[in-house]
């Protein structure tokens, strides 16, 4: 690692002359820092708006409080300071605004704390998430988002009808009010680490490997063959610029067209118009990504200006009909660094995904090798996974990319605009936005798919997700029961499958359990001509010839 | 069904606490299901006042299991306090913020919101 130059502490011991030298050394230090962390790529938006330091810079403070922690105690106050910065966060979201604003006063340290945006995104999306009467609308940041939205609740005006003169008043004078006080000596990793991950760009090594084929051009039977067949993922190149909305669909086309569509961002619903701004001007570091499945109903005329392409058009999830059918169909719109972390898409289905606009950075892994950094409970009810894509990227790529971490390299690409993703069942994948990207995406139920799906469906009932019947169906039931009327051979050829399958275990199981039971039999010396009473757990189909009919059951013999 | 585990504080003090009460704790969870019930599990960082109060909290919880509320929403309110959390939480700041270190360090996500919860009424006055 390079050391600060000596040069530059020497240029501002000269030029600070009013200043106290431990103030001057402290200068030194942070700009030397800031200039070091610059050079490496990692701050690229100067530094926290309210002079928040990373936790580790402490031990360059020569001031011998900061070092042992008094400080921080004395800011904090005696109790609130024994506990961790975390726990102090833990606190403060049991706060609401006005709470918030009045703690912020007391001290340079709860001030850096109460002021966390975080906190107030949060007091914005669970007070006004839901409210369509008066959509939320992102301006610069969370904080003055939430005080601007009180304001206007209270004073009657904003609302959705866009943005007037009125609304351009209080906005500016907010804004200046609420002009961020520059503490001192606050350093807190809790504090200053989400606001370094989202300052800094994609390392270009994070982008760099592409390794998915791109193809135009395919028939179908082309398609299915080489890519389909064998569950494995392609990028098509020729689909998305036929559609009509290629080349039209950009910020100033949707928010004139549709802009007044409330739109379905995470737990919030906004103003389209509004939610394009937020992605103009977003500084979040996990920001929010617009994903709705009702975006043709609230956006008349937009379902006609893309088309399903030839590969996908057999969803047979249609069979369902529009009432029962989940969810399918996807607008998905973000700025830079909004993303969706590792999930594998529900329903076992498969799905494409087509860029309008922008560009998207694809990470992907087979259905049967779990990515570093995602932790599936035993079941794969649930997955935890780093709270970002850019964390991800941050703490496990590099281990995701040395040999023998995982059985097989993950594919990569950067899907640009106009271009297609086409996603096989069950494969794991992590998306991120690399810069502000528009978005259409569809899951479907092919012919090719169709066993994972049922299987799916069958064994892991309360996985599925985006249905609901009316008198409590499973979904298993419903679908098949409109296979069998459609397609009664593909059904058929699934219950052959699983047929098959569950005889296969139970051969396994008959050769585990006859050598377990061939062991207590030898250890008990009991009769060996005692009824096959099958103890074992699995079903009890039986297997014939009973468990201690000829010479096999004593082959592993004692 | 009753067999239980031995917890020691920091100041020595032994602690007979049947084993679903104590998993209450993740920490002494993962701890157990490491290293069985059998030996004795060591916690330096919790005295024996403190520790008797989490037992007393993880008891009362473990007998008396409180629902919990899908509404989002729910999550960060502090007026929904139930009594007996009220009453435990009657004691001196100093024993407070002992019993979140304590709570955040055996990890009893219930007990961690109840202290907050407490210590973020405190500060709305």
């Amino acid at each position: 690692r390079t050391h600060p130059q000596p040069t530059l502490a020497v240029h501002n011991h000269r030029t600070q002359r009013e200043m106290t030298d431990s103030a001057k050394r402290q200068r030194c230090n942070n700009e030397a820092a800031m200039r070091l962390a610059k050079e490496e790529g990692v701050l690229q938006r100067g530094k926290h708006p309210a002079n928040v330091m990373p936790g580790g810079m402490m031990w360059m403070d020569e001031d011998s409080d900061v070092q042992s922690g008094r400080q921080r105690s004395r800011s904090l106050g005696r109790w609130l300071g024994a506990c961790s910065d975390e726990t102090v966060l833990e606190v403060m979201m049991f706060l609401d605004g006005v709470d918030l604003a009045a703690v912020a006063v007391c001290s340079h340290w709860l001030y850096a704390f109460a002021n966390h945006d975080d906190l107030w995104r949060r007091l914005a999306i669970l007070q006004f998430g839901a409210d369509h009467a008066r959509p939320v609308r992102f301006v610069k940041n969370w904080r003055l988002t939430y005080v601007l939205h009180r304001q206007q609740e209270t004073s009657g005006g904003g609302g959705v009808g866009g943005v007037g003169r009125k609304r351009k008043r209080e906005e500016s004078v907010a804004t200046q009010s609420l002009a961020s006080f520059q503490v001192r000596k606050v350093y807190s990793d809790a504090l200053f680490l989400p606001w370094m991950n989202m300052s800094r760009d994609f390392a270009a090594a994070w982008l760099a490997t592409d390794n998915i084929d791109r193809r135009s051009g395919l028939t179908e039977q082309e398609f299915i063959d080489e890519y389909e067949s064998q569950n494995k993922p392609v990028v098509l190149t020729d689909v998305v610029t036929k559609w009509r909305a290629f080349g039209r669909w950009n910020h100033e086309f949707l928010s004139k067209t549709h802009g007044d569509a409330l739109v379905n961002v995470q737990a919030i619903d906004m103003r389209l118009a509004d939610f394009l701004e937020y992605s103009r001007t977003s500084t979040d570091e996990t920001p929010l990504y617009l994903f709705d499945k009702h975006f043709a109903e609230k956006m008349p005329g937009a379902s006609e200006e893309y088309e399903t392409p030839k590969y996908f058009r057999d969803d047979l999830f249609k069979l369902l009909g529009d009432e029962l059918r989940p969810n399918y169909r996807w607008l998905i719109a973000g700025p830079a660094k909004s993303g969706s972390t590792f999930h594998q898409d529900p329903n076992a289905t498969s799905a494409w995904n087509g860029v309008l606009t922008g560009s998207k950075k694809w990470i992907m892994f087979p259905p049967d090798v779990v990515p570093p950094g995602v932790f599936p409970s035993d079941d794969g009810a649930e997955v935890m996974t780093p709270l970002s894509c850019m964390e991800w990227f941050a703490n496990y790529y590099a281990l995701a990319k040395t040999p023998g971490v995982t059985p097989v390299q993950p594919l990569e690409t950067v899907v640009r605009a106009g271009e297609m993703m086409y996603v096989p069942s069950g494969w794991w994948h992590a998306v991120v936005n690399v810069e502000d990207s528009i978005a259409i995406t569809q899951n479907f139920v092919s012919r090719n798919n169709l066993n994972r799906v049922l299987r799916f469906l069958q064994f892991r009932p309360e996985q599925v997700s985006g249905f609901c019947h009316p008198q409590g169906r499973s979904l298993y039931d419903v679908f098949r029961e409109k296979l069998e009327q459609v397609m009664p051979d593909a059904v058929a050829a699934y219950d052959r499958m699983i047929a098959d399958e569950e005889a296969a275990k139970q051969e396994k199981l008959k050769s585990a359990e006859t050598y377990s039971i061939t062991k207590s039999a030898a250890l008990a010396s009991s009769s060996s001509s005692s009824s096959s009473s099958s103890s074992s757990s699995s079903s009890s189909t039986s297997t014939g010839g009973g468990l201690f009919g000829g010479d096999t059951s004593f082959s592993f013999g004692f | 069904e009753d067999e239980s585990v031995k917890l020691i504080s920091s100041d020595g003090q032994d602690f007979e606490v049947e084993v679903k009460v104590a998993q209450m704790s993740e920490t002494i969870r993962n701890l157990i299901e490491d290293t069985g019930i059998d030996a004795a599990i060591p916690l330096p960082n919790v005295t024996g006042k403190i520790l008797a109060k989490v037992v007393e909290y993880c008891k009362y919880h473990t007998e008396h299991p409180t629902p919990v509320s899908e509404d989002k929403r729910d999550e960060k309110r502090t007026d929904d306090i139930i009594p007996w959390d009220q009453d435990f939480c009657k004691v001196d700041q100093a024993t407070l913020f002992e019993l979140i270190l304590a709570a955040n360090y055996l990890d009893i996500k219930p007990l961690l919101d109840l202290t907050c919860k407490t210590v973020a009424n405190m500060i709305k006055g």
